[in-house]
């Protein structure tokens, strides 16, 4: 050991840190490490044999002493059963023989016969039996406690060696009963009378002609049959046999628990296979919850089952000592292999870990390092190859490092050369002149992009191509490509400005203004040409026009002016200066546009209008020099230059007030006076009284269905009224009007003599009268007012149904609340009764009877009298809220602070211990009950404290807000709210929107909140969202109704 | 006070409150004589000493009536009306124990001047208290008429 120890300081730490590694991660350490993997074969050749070979010995050696101890408990089973067997013959033998005595079979015969009550010689018979017979058999080596003799006919005990049973009848039991006819053994049962098992042999007694007159009866209680299964073979500590019936219960005494006869319930592996009637042996835990080797017996004849058990501690204790022994010798091998492996591992493994470091730090760069070589081994000659790999590393390196620099430098000078080619292209490019590059062969060799634009095709569509055949119009080419070729030829120098028409690829043609140069190369050939041109096509256009344009714009009779893009007059022209009364047009040019008119946002307007679309067109009114105004008629537009942008705004104006002003008057005048008859239907007349004669509007034509031709007097208008209406109107018109010379003013029917459709008109006129005070004149209106008076008829009628219906609604709704109400009076009171029964019953019992219920009957108790006494609550709610809607309604001018502050005093038991921030604001008075308004700032604020509960602090407010005059009292909080898609529900009885368990409640609160609320006529509702608090509402005052 | 004397008069319809309210008065030890009737009428023939309780002396009127008001027959308030108006019984002490708190039933009651009125709680421990309360306040606190009859 003291060699292993010193050997052990030698190897840290590397060897150690090696352990540790291995058991941090131990599938990275075996891949890596060749020591460790030396090490593990090690331990795998010494420990593997060592293993197999102590599993093989202690599986033999346990199977053998397995079969050893079943057969040493199946020997005793059998050995038990059958001593209960012959218990229980020798008992039945007895029995026989002692129902068989010709003595017991003479006094049985005569037994039967006398009357058990009242013949004395009935007692001396059965003494003589009970001392001669029955006592001395108990006395002997019987089994049984007790026999009795019961009369065959009517099963009474006739003679019983146990004084309490006699004069009892046994005629339905098992043992008499079948006891008439045989001998029977009756399988043991459990005798309630005596707390104990017994078990019962019955036998019939005959009379000398056969016939059976008693069944003797035997009775035992077991004890003997206990004691033979007491008796113990000695072997064992711990072994048991006893009995099991069909019941799982246990027939004879346990050794370990007192008192378990007929009590204790085996529902163990072994009684469990047993009672399906099988017999055999196995290993389980027995019913005192302890492992045990068992051996069972199926006892058909008794329907029992005999169980022999021992505990598997004992049954194995030698096995388990040998497993134990054998585990110590694999780690003491463990031990000693991993010691020795490691030092074997360690002499191989130490040189080749140093070689791997040595190519690590070559592979790492440094080429000049090399391995100490000690020794002439294999792992040596490695070493020195090595170190020759190295050195002509080294040199190959050298010169790539080289070729590397060149190919650097090659690189860089292409790359300089690419950016040099990038930037003349992009010259080429962004110069805005047209470049193109033309072959002696008359195609195309370069086009810059201005080139290609102005054609309007790609590089790739014109390079290649003829320039004269593609991109000259045909009545210039022949003249142009003769040039050319010319050119080419070096007969001529070549112009410095040429001018020509060139043909794009949509067919457009545009003029170009060419500078052309001769390419030539260095041997002194023509190349080509090198043209660089500019697009002179607008100029051109512009400069041809100008001046025709310039002659328009100054005679014109128009007030024409052109305006720049900032908002100032440029060009006007004379008209321009006159309209607007300046001297001359240089007095306006350079003043702002908005000078010009007289509302200056209606004139920006306009600007943005021309800026967007393009043109305006309207009228606007234009502020002259002299402050006055005019109205202008313009057509404007935008002007743009060839790229589409816009570069001035050009306004032509026409004065248009005149024409303004004679348009308005004609409007005012009659035109709208028939628009308007037209669209009212009321048409005019002009009556001439003396004439008889009217004339009317086109309109009254309309009213009447007539038209030119009709007969236009007073009886004319009278054939028109309605027949019924007739006499009335004739009358009207002679005694208010002719007579009284009132102002006509009447609703009368007329049929329409077109169609002869009913009308209702409404007719009004004025009488004019001469100097002697005679009507000559009426002037008036008729309207056609038949739709209103439809109308009026159907509200009428509406109105009328309404009323009715309102009543019967009425009468309805009142006889149903008379009915709900009776209803939940009753209700409430027939649903006590039961309540107080089930709550009273429950606590008797709990009170008296606690110590005989299990502990989940008290817990369930306690839940029905908590659910009876929330019943009880339920209806106590119930009642309030009927009673809120019986009791009358005192109203008288309240002051709602006070109310707050007495509802929050009988709240004081829910504040208690709450952090709650009130605000109470100043509330205005109103017209209440003040005892049912106090009632409902009661439910809200109890509302509010409840369900900010979890709120630190509980934000409340009550306040008051004014909505065109009407006062919206208000509760406010922060607790958590609702979800506004059930506010519906949230007023209704019993309605609730959270969970009992959350919040407690009945859901009445509310309703009575919107009960007390409509009965004063006001309005209730709430705001929340969920988890943001809720609002609720009401106003108080209103028409006062009963719900 | 005869031995036999009938200390309280229970006049209730429900067997359920009857079983309750005796198995109430007999943990509390005190009176050793209730008598159980089961409507208004056998309450009435008991009081007055008619019918099957004619055998009965009206001198030996009970100490207390405790009376619910929904009785078969003759409800309670009529029960209440005659002992009220009758010289003999009008001044043995009645308590009403009923199911009932309506305002008008209370009010009708203490018109025809009942002692006391009380809704029976259906939380039993409140029951029993009301029991024993009454138990204790009208045979032990309460001193009756000075010639009460049978006293």
């Amino acid at each position: 050991m003291k060699t292993s120890k010193a050997g052990n300081k030698e190897w840290e730490p590397g060897t150690m840190r090696l352990v540790v590694e291995l058991l941090m991660n131990p599938v990275k350490v075996l891949k890596s490490n060749l020591g460790a993997q030396f090490t593990l074969i090690f331990l795998l050749l010494a420990v593997l044999p060592m293993v197999g070979v102590g599993i093989f010995a202690y599986s033999t050696a346990r199977s053998a002493l397995e079969q050893e101890v079943i057969n040493r408990l199946t020997t005793i089973t059998l050995l038990k059963e059958s001593e209960v067997n012959r218990w229980i013959n020798d008992n039945q033998d007895l029995l026989s023989a002692l129902a068989q005595r010709p003595l017991v079979r003479e006094y049985s015969a005569e037994l039967i016969t006398l009357d058990v009550r009242t013949d004395p010689a009935f007692d001396t018979l059965r003494e003589s039996l009970l001392e001669d017979h029955f006592l001395p058999s108990l006395l002997g080596s019987s089994g049984f406690n007790d026999l009795m003799l019961i009369r065959a006919s009517d099963g009474l005990i006739l003679v019983s060696s146990d004084k309490s049973l006699k004069g009892k009848y046994r005629e339905s039991t098992a043992f008499f009963i079948q006891g008439k006819q045989f001998t029977y053994v009756q399988h043991p049962v459990y005798d309630l009378s005596h707390g104990e098992a017994i078990m019962h042999i019955s036998t019939p007694v005959k009379d000398s002609r056969g016939q059976v007159t008693a069944v003797l009866v035997g009775h035992s209680n077991l004890g003997e049959l206990s004691w033979i299964l007491a008796q113990r073979s000695g072997i064992s500590q711990t072994e048991e046999s006893y009995l099991v019936n069909i019941s799982n219960l246990l027939m004879t005494k346990s050794r370990f628990i007192t008192g378990a006869v007929l009590v204790k319930s085996i529902f163990s592996e072994g009684v469990s296979t047993c009672l399906t009637g099988a017999s055999g042996s196995g290993y389980y835990d027995d019913y005192r919850g302890v492992a045990v080797v068992g051996v069972y017996r199926w006892m058909a004849e008794l329907e029992m089952c005999i169980i022999t058990e021992e505990d598997q501690a004992e049954a194995f204790s030698v096995i388990n000592r040998m497993s134990s022994t054998i585990l110590l010798a694999v780690v003491v091998t463990l031990a000693i292999s991993l010691v020795l492996g490691l030092i074997m591992t360690r002499s191989i493994t130490q040189p080749l870990s140093q070689l791997v470091d040595s190519s690590l730090e070559i592979g790492s760069g440094n080429l000049d390092h090399r391995i100490e070589i000690k020794g002439t081994d294999e792992i040596s000659l490695l070493a020195q190859s090595f170190n020759q790999m190295a050195a002509s590393l080294k040199l190959i390196t050298a010169s790539r490092d080289e070729l590397d620099k060149e190919v650097t430098e090659r690189k860089q000078a292409q790359e300089e050369l690419i950016r040099e080619r990038d930037k003349a292209q992009r010259y080429l490019d962004v110069a805005g002149a047209i470049f193109v590059v033309i072959d002696p062969d008359e195609t195309v060799r370069l086009i810059n992009k201005a080139g290609c634009d102005m054609l309007g095709a790609d590089e790739d569509e014109i390079i290649g191509k003829n320039w004269f055949d593609n991109f000259i119009p045909e009545r210039n080419r022949s003249e142009i490509r003769g040039v050319y070729k010319l050119l080419m030829k070096g007969d001529i120098e070549p112009t410095e400005y040429y001018e020509n028409s060139v043909c794009a690829i949509d067919g457009s043609e545009r003029i170009i203004a060419w500078h052309n140069t001769i390419l030539i190369n260095e041997e002194g050939l023509i190349q080509g040409t090198l043209s660089s041109g500019e697009d002179i096509t607008k100029r051109r256009v512009v400069e041809g026009e100008l001046s025709i344009k310039d002659f328009a714009f100054e005679s014109s009779s128009s007030a024409d002016s052109i305006g720049s893009n900032d908002g100032f007059l440029t060009h006007a022209n004379p008209s321009f200066a006159k309209l607007w009364g300046y001297e001359n047009v240089d007095e306006v040019i350079g003043q702002p546009i908005l000078n010009f008119m007289a509302d200056k946002s209606e004139a920006l307007k306009i600007i943005e209008s021309i800026t967007k679309t393009g043109k305006w067109t309207g009228e606007y009114k234009a502020l002259k020099k002299d402050g006055s105004t005019f109205i202008a008629l313009s057509y404007a537009n935008a002007v743009y230059d060839a790229d589409g942008k816009q570069t001035a705004m050009y306004s032509s104006v026409v004065d248009v007030t005149e024409r303004k002003k004679a348009e308005k008057a004609l409007r005012d005048s009659e035109y709208m006076l028939r628009e308007s008859q037209q669209v009212a239907k009321v048409g005019s007349y002009s009556l001439d009284i003396p004439g008889d004669f009217w004339l009317g509007s086109q309109t009254l034509d309309d009213v009447f269905g007539i038209d030119e031709k009709y007969n236009k007097n007073i009886k004319g208008w009278l054939d028109l009224v309605h027949p019924e209406d007739q006499i009335m109107m004739g009358d009207y018109f002679a005694t208010n009007i002719l007579k009284n010379h009132k102002p006509f003013n009447k609703e009368y029917r007329i049929i329409r003599e077109n169609d002869q459709h009913v009308r209702w008109v409404h007719g009004y006129g004025n009488l004019e009268l001469n100097d002697d005070g005679d009507p000559i004149k009426m002037i008036g209106t008729i309207q056609d007012i038949t739709k209103r008076k439809i109308a009026e008829y159907e509200i009428l009628k509406l109105n009328e149904e309404l009323e009715v219906r309102v009543l019967q609604r009425t009468a309805q709704l009142n006889a149903a609340n008379e009915e709900l109400e009776a209803f939940a009076y009753s209700v409430s009171h027939d649903l006590r009764s039961p309540l107080r029964a089930i709550d009273g019953f429950s606590r008797i019992i709990m009170d008296e009877h606690l110590s005989d219920l299990p502990g989940e009957v008290q817990r369930y108790l306690g839940l029905v009298r908590d659910n009876t006494l929330d019943m009880d609550k339920l209806i106590d709610n119930l009642l309030a809220f009927s009673r809120l809607g019986r009791q009358a309604l005192v109203r008288q001018r309240v002051f709602p602070n006070e109310l707050v502050k007495l509802a929050l005093k009988e709240l004081e038991d829910d504040l208690a211990g709450r952090a709650v921030e009130k605000t109470i604001a100043d509330l205005p008075e109103c017209q209440a009950d003040p005892a049912l308004l106090k009632l409902v700032y009661i439910n809200l604020l109890s509302n509010a404290l409840k369900f900010t509960r979890g709120r630190d602090p509980a934000i409340i407010e009550i306040g008051c807000m004014d909505r065109g005059g009407e006062q919206i009292y208000f509760v406010k909080d922060n607790g958590v709210g609702f979800d506004m898609q059930y506010a519906n529900k949230l007023f209704g009885v019993f309605q609730r929107l959270h969970r009992t368990e959350d919040f407690e409640g009945t859901g009445v609160g509310l309703a009575n909140v919107q009960r007390i609320i409509h009965r004063h006529g006001g309005r209730v509702w709430a705001e929340s969202e969920v988890d943001q608090g809720a609002t609720f509402y009401f106003t108080c005052e209103g028409e006062i109704k009963d719900d | 006070m005869t031995e036999n004397q009938v200390e309280i008069l229970l006049v209730e319809d429900n067997p359920n409150d009857v079983e309750l309210t005796l198995h109430a008065f007999k943990s509390n030890h005190v009176s050793n004589f209730i008598h159980v009737v089961r409507d208004g009428a056998e309450a009435l023939e008991y009081i007055f000493c008619e019918g099957q309780y004619e055998e009965r002396k009206i001198e030996d009127s009970p100490r207390l009536i405790l009376l619910d008001l929904k009785l078969p027959k003759v409800d309670g308030l009529e029960v209440l009306r005659q002992i009220r108006s009758d010289d003999r019984t009008k001044s043995i002490p009645v308590v009403i124990l009923t199911s009932s708190d309506e305002e008008r039933d209370v009010i009708e009651s203490y018109k025809l001047g009942v002692n006391s009125y009380i809704r029976k709680p259906v939380d039993f421990e409140k029951f029993s208290k009301v029991v024993k309360d009454l138990e204790y306040y009208w045979l032990l606190l309460n001193i009756g008429p000075p010639n009460d009859p049978g006293r």
